[in-house]
């Protein structure tokens, strides 16, 4: 299945050539759950404080589908 | 029955008809209506409130301190607590044991749920228990956390606006301010935890990125919640500006807070 992520605040140092909120896809196996988009990434499971599924609060157990929108957020960001 | 649907926090509860409901400062309490005498000792009562949880403590120390708390309200000798899970929510329940000379029954339970955390208080006389526990049961049992809620009103940029929150000069609350037209503020009492929560799921909900957040309190000495928003080209600082009303001294995540922002 094909998720698409939105990185925000300090996680775009996460993933080259990208910036706030700039969309990317990513290709995932059937049955993932957040935790293990956040580990495909190699995003630290700490820094992703808050994590929106087509704009809705989830958690990292929150199973993800074909089509899904992840936005993902750090606990500060911003100074 | 009537749905009652906290717009800050984000739940909603299911309840009799002949039940009321009224907010008592930071809290929602909930009666029996039909069972209560002129000065309303004889009903039971539900009381909810909401305690913002950013940092996402654990439950247990959570707890220690709600059950820390109604200890020395009301003197109870005796608390064991048990887990507690209600559809997503998780947490610790426990009924209190008062002084015998006390005719209430207490019952007690705090659940979590991403960032919020409902603490939730049962009072009843000990001879209505077998009318009022299922119907009590029952109303906490219909709680859930709607991804969305409909109605919300919003700035004329688009930004959602909290119930309750009246629109005022921004000057009344940045005095400072030299260029006011790029500003709007509102004026309210809701908790500024309460406040986070319902930008937190507002924010995305209508369409809004947010690049930045610095949350209320944290780490951060910025003093306020801040929260940096874009869509298309209109970006928008959103700041949630606790206050003391008591002149206590002390701003905590109950303290009231006024909403302004700033338009780029």
């Amino acid at each position: 299945m094909r998720v698409t992520v939105k990185l925000f605040a300090t996680l775009v140092r996460f993933k080259d050539g990208t910036c706030f909120g700039k969309p990317f896809e990513v290709e995932m196996p059937e049955g993932s759950i957040v935790r293990d988009l956040i580990d495909h990434l190699k995003i630290p499971a700490e820094e992703t404080h808050v994590v929106f599924i087509n704009n809705i609060i989830e958690e990292h157990h929150s199973p993800l589908k074909d089509g899904d929108v992840v936005g993902m957020f750090p606990p500060v960001g911003g100074g | 029955m009537k749905k009652f649907r906290h717009i800050l926090w984000g739940y909603e509860l299911t309840y009799p008809y002949h039940w009321t409901h009224q907010s008592v400062q930071d809290a929602d309490a909930f009666n029996d209506a039909s069972a209560s005498n002129d000065d309303g000792l004889d009903t039971g009562q539900l009381l909810v409130r909401g305690e913002w949880n950013w940092e996402r403590k654990p439950i247990e120390p959570l707890w220690n301190k709600h059950i820390g708390l109604m200890a020395g309200m009301i003197g109870a000798k005796q608390v064991g607590s048990a887990p507690w899970k209600l559809g997503e929510a998780t947490g610790l329940e426990a009924e209190i044991v008062l002084p015998k000379k006390d005719n209430q029954r207490l019952w007690t339970g705090i659940l979590m749920r991403d960032f919020r955390v409902l603490h939730f208080m049962v009072t009843h006389p000990k001879e209505a228990r077998a009318e009022f526990e299922p119907v009590v049961t029952k109303l906490i049992s219909s709680l859930r956390f709607p991804g969305r809620i409909l109605g919300i009103k919003t700035s004329r940029e688009g930004v959602p606006l909290p119930p309750r929150y009246e629109a005022v000069d921004p000057k009344n609350i940045l005095p400072d301010v030299s260029d006011p037209t790029n500003w709007r503020a509102y004026s309210g009492t809701a908790g500024i935890g309460a406040l986070q929560a319902f930008y937190l799921r507002e924010v995305p909900i209508h369409n809004w990125d947010m690049e930045e957040y610095v949350p209320f309190p944290s780490s951060s000495e910025l003093g306020f919640a801040r929260l940096q928003l874009r869509r298309s080209n209109v970006k928008i600082t959103l700041g949630m500006l606790p206050y003391d009303p008591s002149g206590s001294g002390t701003i905590t995540a109950s303290s009231p807070a006024n909403v302004v922002i700033k338009v780029s």
